[in-house]
C-alpha cells in the first residue's frame, strides 16, 4: 500500500471522517453541483489576482480555461469519493504540479480557504441554518477540505525536499568535478610543454606522427575539463540580440553539412551566442553520430506562439529506454566514448535562456529534441 | 639584448620545461619554486617579463604580484593558472599583469606573448564594463602593455603602479559621474588620460593632457596611441 494512502487513513481518523461523513458527502453531491462554476470563477480571480500565483500558473502550458475545467472535476471527486487509494494519488499528483510550477505553498492553503468559504455560503442556500443536517453537512465539507489539503502539503513538501537532496547531490557532484577538472590541467600543462620541446627535436617521421597524436589527445582531454568546467559553473550569460536563424545557418553549415535546415529567417533573441552556438552543435553532433553515415538529420527553426521552436530530428535508433528518464543528466550516455555532457549543457543553457527542451520519438524515426524558447518581437 | 626571464612554479616539471623552452629562444631563464624565492630574485635583478603561477603553497600569485609592485613596479607578469576563474584573479588585475592564461597555457601563444611583452608599460583601465574591459586587456596584452584593471572607484584607490596611460569611462560605480576621471588625475598627475565615454558632448574638465575616446572606438587606433606615448616615454 503507497505510504501516502496510510497517511491519508491516519488522518481521516484524527480528522473523525468517517463513513457516515461519505455517505452526508454523496447526498450533498447533486445539490452544490449546480454552484461549482461560481465558485471556480471566484476561485481563479483570487488567484490571478496575485503576482507570485499568477506568474506561476500562466507559466505552465495550460490555460485557465482548462485549469477551470479540472477545478470543477475536483470539486465532484471531493463529493462524489470514493476516497479511495486512487482517489489519494490524484490529490497527491496536484501537491506535485504545484512544486513543478513553483507555486509557493501558502498559496494552497489560501486557495482551498477559497473554495471552502464557497461551499458554506452555498450550503447555507440550500439547507436550513441551525438544523441538524446542515451540522452534519457542513462538518463532512470541513473534513474533507482539511483532508485534501493534508494531501496536498504532504506531497508538496514530499517533491520539494527530494528536489532539494538532488540539487545537494548535483553540487556535491560538481564540487568534485570542479576540484578533479582543475588538478588534471596541472599535469596536462607539463605534457604540453614538453611535447613542445620534443616535436622541435624530432625529425623521425613516425615519432613526429606519435607526438602529434599526443598533442590532439591533450587538447581532447583539455576541452572535456573545459566542458565539464562550464556545466559546473555559471557561466556568466552574454546578454545581445542575436539572429538565431543566422547562427544555426552559419553553425551547422560549418560543422554538421549533412543536416537538412529548414530555418526561417530573422528570428532573433536575448541572449549569449557563445552558449547557443554550443546548443546548436551538441544537438546536431548527436543527431549525426545517432543517425549514422547513411541516416538523416533534419533541423528547424520557426517562430511559435510564445517565442520560438528550434528541433533537431534523425533517423537513428531512438533514445534507449534505459536512460530515458535520466536523459538531460550529467555523466549519462549511450554514445561510445561520449562521456554524457553535450544534452545536460544544452539543457542547462537553454533554461538559463528562459527556454525548455523535451526528448520524443521523431517521425523519421529516431529521436526529436525539441526547445522552446521566447523570442525578440513575439508576444508571450 | 638577451631577453631575461623569471619562472615561478611550484610544479618543478612545469617550471623546468619553460625554461628550457624559453632558453632554446636564446633567453636567460631563472627559476624559483614558489612566490618568496621569487621576489628575492626580482630585488636582485631586472626581468624582461616574469611567469608564475597562482596557485603556490605560501604565497599567492596575486599577493607576490602585489608585493613585487612595491620591488619593480614596471615588470610585465603573466600569471598562469590551472583554474578558469580565480577569486583572486580580479585581485591580480588590479596589481597589474601582462595576461592571465590557463594551464595548459599553448606554448605557442605563451612565447609570442613574451616576445612582444614591453616593460614600464601599464595602462591604467578604469573600466566596469567587463566585455568592453576584457577586450582591451587582450588587446593591449597581445601589443606588450600591462593592464592595471580597476572596475569601480575603491579598486581604483588600491592601484599602486604609476601609469604610462589611463584610460578612464567616466561612469565607473562608486561615486558620481567624473569622480574617477578626478581620482586618476589626482593621483597620477601628469599621466596622460584617454577618456572613454558613450556621451556625445564632450564631458567636463577636460584638461590638455586629456583625450576623448567615444565608444565604439577603433582598438587599432588606441593601440597606436599608446604606442605612440610609449615610444616618446623611452626617449625621453
Amino acid at each position: 500500500m503507497q505510504v501516502v494512502f496510510v497517511l491519508f487513513q491516519e488522518l481521516q481518523r484524527y480528522i473523525g471522517f468517517t463513513a457516515a461523513d461519505e455517505v452526508v458527502l454523496q447526498g450533498l453531491h447533486s445539490k452544490l453541483q449546480p454552484f461549482f462554476p461560481a465558485i471556480v470563477e471566484t476561485f481563479y480571480a483570487r488567484v490571478l489576482e496575485h503576482e507570485d500565483s499568477r506568474a506561476a500558473l500562466t507559466r505552465g502550458e495550460k490555460h485557465v480555461g482548462q485549469l477551470k475545467g479540472t477545478l470543477v472535476k475536483w470539486m465532484n471527486e471531493l463529493f462524489e469519493g470514493p476516497w479511495d487509494e486512487r482517489y489519494v494519488e490524484r490529490r497527491a499528483r496536484i501537491g506535485r504540479v504545484h512544486v513543478q510550477i513553483a507555486l509557493p505553498q501558502h498559496y494552497m492553503v489560501s486557495a482551498m480557504n477559497v473554495v471552502r468559504v464557497g461551499l458554506r455560503e452555498r450550503l447555507s442556500q440550500v439547507m436550513a441554518e441551525g438544523s441538524k443536517e446542515a451540522h452534519a453537512a457542513r462538518d463532512a465539507v470541513e473534513r474533507i477540505c482539511d483532508l485534501d489539503l493534508a494531501l496536498m502539503l504532504h506531497t508538496y513538501r514530499e517533491d520539494l525536499e527530494a528536489g532539494q537532496a538532488r540539487a545537494e547531490r548535483l553540487a556535491t557532484f560538481g564540487a568534485l568535478v570542479g576540484s578533479i577538472g582543475h588538478e588534471l590541467r596541472n599535469p596536462l600543462g607539463v605534457i604540453e610543454t614538453s611535447l613542445y620541446v620534443l616535436k622541435g627535436r624530432t625529425t623521425d617521421e613516425r615519432s613526429t606522427k606519435h607526438l602529434d597524436r599526443i598533442g590532439q589527445q591533450v587538447t581532447l582531454a583539455n576541452d572535456i575539463i573545459t566542458q565539464l568546467l562550464h556545466l559546473i559553473r555559471e557561466r556568466p550569460l552574454a546578454s545581445t540580440r542575436v539572429d538565431l536563424s543566422e547562427l544555426m545557418t552559419g553553425t551547422l553549415a560549418s560543422t554538421a553539412p549533412t543536416v537538412t535546415l529548414d530555418v526561417s529567417p530573422g528570428i532573433h533573441v536575448e541572449g549569449d551566442p557563445t552558449q547557443l552556438r554550443q546548443v546548436l552543435v551538441n544537438l546536431a553532433q548527436n543527431a549525426v553520430f545517432f543517425a549514422g553515415e547513411s541516416g538523416r538529420v533534419e533541423a528547424r527553426l520557426h517562430r511559435a506562439e510564445a517565442g520560438l521552436v528550434l528541433s533537431f530530428d534523425d533517423s537513428g535508433p531512438g533514445i534507449d529506454p534505459s536512460i530515458r528518464n535520466r536523459l538531460f543528466e550529467p555523466l549519462v550516455t549511450t554514445r561510445a566514448g561520449g562521456i554524457g555532457l553535450g544534452l545536460a549543457l544544452v539543457k542547462r543553457i537553454t533554461e538559463r535562456h528562459g527556454g525548455t527542451i523535451s526528448a520524443s520519438r521523431s517521425t523519421l524515426g529516431g529521436a526529436r529534441f525539441t526547445i522552446s524558447m521566447p523570442a525578440i518581437g513575439a508576444t508571450p | 639584448m638577451t631577453r631575461r626571464y623569471l619562472v615561478i612554479d611550484d610544479n618543478e616539471e612545469f617550471a623546468e620545461n619553460v625554461a628550457e623552452i624559453l632558453s632554446d629562444t636564446g633567453a636567460d631563464v631563472c627559476l624559483a619554486a614558489g612566490g618568496r624565492a621569487g621576489l628575492e630574485q626580482v630585488k636582485a635583478q631586472r626581468f624582461d617579463v616574469v611567469v608564475t603561477d597562482m596557485k603556490m603553497p605560501g604565497m599567492s600569485g596575486a599577493e607576490l604580484v602585489r608585493l613585487m609592485r612595491d620591488v619593480d613596479p614596471g615588470v610585465p607578469v603573466v600569471l598562469l593558472s590551472a583554474y578558469a576563474q580565480d577569486s583572486q584573479l580580479d585581485e591580480a588585475r588590479r596589481y597589474g599583469l601582462l595576461a592571465f592564461l590557463n594551464k595548459p597555457a599553448g606554448t605557442p601563444k605563451l612565447l609570442e606573448l613574451l616576445a612582444r611583452a614591453r616593460r614600464d608599460a601599464t595602462v591604467l583601465l578604469v573600466e566596469d564594463d567587463r566585455a568592453l574591459a576584457e577586450n582591451l586587456t587582450e588587446a593591449l596584452s597581445s601589443q606588450g602593455f600591462t593592464v592595471c584593471a580597476a572596475s569601480t572607484l575603491g579598486e581604483l584607490d588600491g592601484v599602486q603602479i604609476k601609469p604610462l596611460a589611463a584610460l578612464v569611462d567616466l561612469r565607473i560605480p562608486g561615486g558620481a559621474d567624473g569622480i574617477a576621471l578626478e581620482r586618476v588625475r589626482a593621483r597620477f598627475p601628469g599621466t596622460p588620460i584617454i577618456v572613454v565615454t558613450a556621451l556625445n558632448a564632450d564631458p567636463q574638465g577636460l584638461e590638455c593632457n586629456m583625450e576623448v575616446l567615444r565608444k565604439p572606438f577603433d582598438t587599432q587606433q588606441l593601440v597606436e596611441r599608446l604606442e605612440a606615448l610609449a615610444a616618446h616615454e623611452q626617449t625621453s
